[in-house]
């Protein structure tokens, strides 16, 4: 039962499409995270959804409500802004009561919901206060209280902890998740951090130049990206990317680089039958490189990459290293150990084990995922 | 050992013996600067040249003396050790403005104060009595009605719409355009404008040709033209719109800079959260520009307080238009009645007052000045 229905939504700006065909529904309760590099078009398309930017073509709606061309105060949409957008003329009272107060509800009722959410919020010694005497993070509650009285149908939220620290951004995740699991609507949320986006979504749609690129679960994207774009966008430190072509021996099928050759496993040959004798692009995540000595499987010459050691990154949890291939130009590329690579590696020249059972192919030309 | 604590002495005896030769050259300097200002000035009282030749001589004199005299100021106070330096330098800069506010500004006051409690010659001490004639006479109460409809009328009128042309430019098109047609009469002196109003409310007898733009109006539409300002006692009205076409411009620029200041996220939240137009207009724009608007209103209310020129161009007081400032005029300047003349101003003076002080602190919380 979708709740959100976007149906070929567009916005242009002259020539240029911002957003472009866009399409996606939303279930009741669900929480999607819409997620790209700046300037892809999540932005627009919240602000199209809350209505404060026009459509240029395509439906928006809300259960069985076309809503595309009413206005924002007809929608019963909540939205968190970026700067928080509070009152700073009001008090965290009448700040949160706003929206209940511009549609006339009984006092009673803004008497009894204001100090609940406020309470929810942990901002309810703070009613009295103008806003200029609060800190950031107490903003950004005011800001969610004010969105959880009004009990709306859809919940938006901008980028809403870009101005916090990560102390604070952490509390306010779980503030927004309080909120969601209280109101249980169906919720739209932009941001530009992937991890942010990892963290939070039920669903995630990545977006780039208008466009929908992948929509699924944390995990389906990172390990089952659709595309270059998702590959590398999902995951910190990024995908390595490395140009191959894929050549067949026999039976046996490797992917052939400037400074390495791995062979492909059997139950992945099938898939890539059709581009033998083509460019492609390899894809290896750095957790995926290992230490031979560690590797959780058989290593040979057929799954070994050779680098050079440029830095070694010292992590709570292990190292992150900054390799380059040994040839005469040289592709950078990143691995991170579970183990604490000690510092006499540097500059250094040492194995990798891939594991080739989580490698990623991508189409040279159209930049689709072949496996 | 005797050595040693000699040197510094020694050093710092060189050192005063330098900042007194720096003290002496610079008091030689402040010298020469007074003693070319004071030629200057025997040589413009007893100039006989042309009078080009004294304008160019006069400005050179005003505008380089002032500069030489601060210059050579500064330079003599530089040369004091740092304490009485650092005491002094501010009146260097404060004291001449000071000084020419004190002799323009500060004694005239003093004098007109001094003066209002005389007779119309100045001899004899009255006591209260022109004051208690302001207050009583027909045509000063007549003064005070009709300030005070100016003060109310006016303000309003200009900042009420000011205000409306802001917010609605704002939305239009033509913002640029609208705003510029609005702003242009400030640049017309409150003289021009009334000589300009004059003609549009001109009346000419039925039988000749109408020259006036509203009774032109009036005639081409079957009417009989009006004597639009002899009209008691809406002529004040038609008066108040020749200044509120001046000042609705001043209103507006200052309230449409403020309204861009407004955020637009803050709008978004309020219209997001269900608010009208009307009600974001109400609700948060205007709280948003309260302190810009009481501003000014306050600025605009010591105009029409002070309200002179206006009046005095188009009926120089008649049809019953006098107000407080025409009638300082003409008991002061046309009847010399310099007591009664100088208690009206004092009265207008204090009338004033809390205005500006209100503008003033006003001005000061929002880190004017």
């Amino acid at each position: 039962m979708p709740t959100i229905t976007v149906t070929n939504l567009s916005k242009r700006f002259g020539d240029k499409a911002a957003v472009d065909n866009l399409s996606f529904e939303l279930g009741e309760h669900e929480f999607l995270v819409l997620v790209g590099p700046s300037g892809c078009g999540k932005t627009t398309t919240l602000r199209m959804l809350a209505g404060l930017e026009p459509v240029s073509s395509g439906s928006i709606r809300f259960g069985e409500r076309e809503v595309s061309a009413i206005r924002p105060r007809d929608r019963d949409i909540a939205m968190v802004f970026q700067d928080y957008a509070v009152f700073p003329h009001l008090t965290v009272f009448e700040n949160i009561a706003y929206g209940l107060r511009s549609r006339r509800a009984p006092r009673a009722l803004i008497a009894e919901r204001v100090p609940r959410a406020a309470t929810m919020f942990r901002i309810d010694h703070l009613l009295k206060r103008k806003p200029r005497q609060l800190s950031g993070g107490e903003r950004q509650r005011v800001a969610l209280a004010r969105a959880m009285v009004r009990d709306a149908t859809v919940y938006l939220y901008d980028e809403p902890l870009s101005n916090l620290d990560a102390q604070l951004r952490h509390q306010a995740r779980d503030d927004i998740m309080t909120l969601h699991q209280q109101q249980q609507r169906p919720s739209i949320y932009v941001t530009h951090d992937q991890a942010e986006a990892m963290a939070m979504g039920d669903r995630i749609a990545v977006m780039k130049d208008g466009q929908l690129m992948q929509v699924g679960s944390g995990s389906e994207l990172y390990e089952r990206p659709q595309n270059l774009f998702v590959a590398f966008f999902i995951g910190t430190p990024s995908i390595n990317m490395f140009e191959v072509e894929l050549r067949a021996d026999g039976e046996r099928i490797s992917a052939v680089g400037s400074a390495f050759t791995l062979g492909l496993p059997p139950e992945l040959q099938a898939r890539v039958a059709q581009h033998i004798g083509k460019r492609v692009t390899l894809g290896v995540r750095p957790e995926d490189m290992h230490v031979p000595k560690k590797a959780p499987f058989a290593v040979s010459a057929e799954n070994t990459i050779n680098g050079l050691v440029n830095v070694v990154e010292p992590l709570a949890t292990g190292s992150s290293v900054y390799l380059s291939t040994l040839e005469d130009k040289p592709h950078d590329f990143i691995a991170t150990f579970k183990v604490r690579l000690p510092a006499s590696y540097l500059n250094k020249e040492i194995p990798l084990a891939i594991n080739m059972q989580k490698i990623h192919l991508f189409d040279g030309e159209t930049e689709q995922a072949i496996i | 050992m005797q050595q040693t604590t000699s040197k510094p002495q020694r050093a710092s005896a060189t050192a005063s013996t330098a900042s007194m030769s720096r003290f002496l050259t610079a008091l030689v300097g402040l010298v020469v600067v007074l003693v070319i200002l004071y030629y200057g000035f025997i040589f413009l009282r007893d100039s006989n040249a042309p009078q080009v030749v004294n304008a160019i001589v006069a400005t050179i004199w005003g505008v380089g003396g002032i500069a030489a005299l601060f210059t050579a100021a500064n330079l003599l106070v530089e040369a004091l050790p740092m304490e009485w330096q650092r005491r002094i330098q501010p009146y260097i800069f404060v004291g001449p403005a000071v000084l020419m506010l004190a002799w323009f500004l500060a004694i005239p006051t003093l004098r007109t104060l001094y003066q209002s409690f005389f007779s119309s010659d100045s001899q004899t001490f009255v006591g209260l009595q022109n004051y208690v004639a302001t207050f009583t006479d027909r045509q000063m109460q007549l003064s005070f009605r009709n300030n005070v409809i100016w003060l109310v009328l006016g303000t309003a009128l200009s900042v009420g719409l000011g205000l409306l042309i802001a917010v609605l430019a704002d939305r239009s098109k033509f913002e640029t355009l609208a705003k510029a047609l609005i702003f242009m009469p400030m640049a017309i002196s409150f003289v021009g404008a009334g000589v300009i109003w004059r003609f549009i409310y001109a009346f000419a007898p039925a039988d000749q040709p109408q020259i006036g733009l509203l009774n032109a109006f009036v005639v081409g539409f079957g009417g009989a033209p009006q004597s639009w300002i002899s009209i008691q006692p809406w002529n004040n009205l038609l008066l108040i719109v020749v200044v509120v076409w001046l000042q609705t411009g001043f209103a507006m620029v200052i309230l449409s800079a403020a309204l861009k200041g407004v955020p637009e996220d803050i709008l978004e939240a309020a219209r997001v959260d269900g608010a009208t137009e009307i009600q974001a207009f109400f609700r948060i724009i205007l709280p948003y520009l309260a302190a810009t608007i009481i501003t000014v209103t306050t600025t605009i209310a010591i105009a029409m307080l002070k309200i002179f020129d206006v009046i005095m161009v188009m009926t120089g007081g008649q049809y019953s238009t006098e107000v407080v400032a025409t009638q300082f005029y003409r008991q002061f300047f046309i009847n010399r009645n310099f007591g009664y003349g100088a208690a009206i101003a004092i009265v207008l003076f204090i009338a004033v007052m809390p205005v500006i002080f209100y503008n003033l602190r006003q001005l000061r919380k929002q880190e004017g000045f």
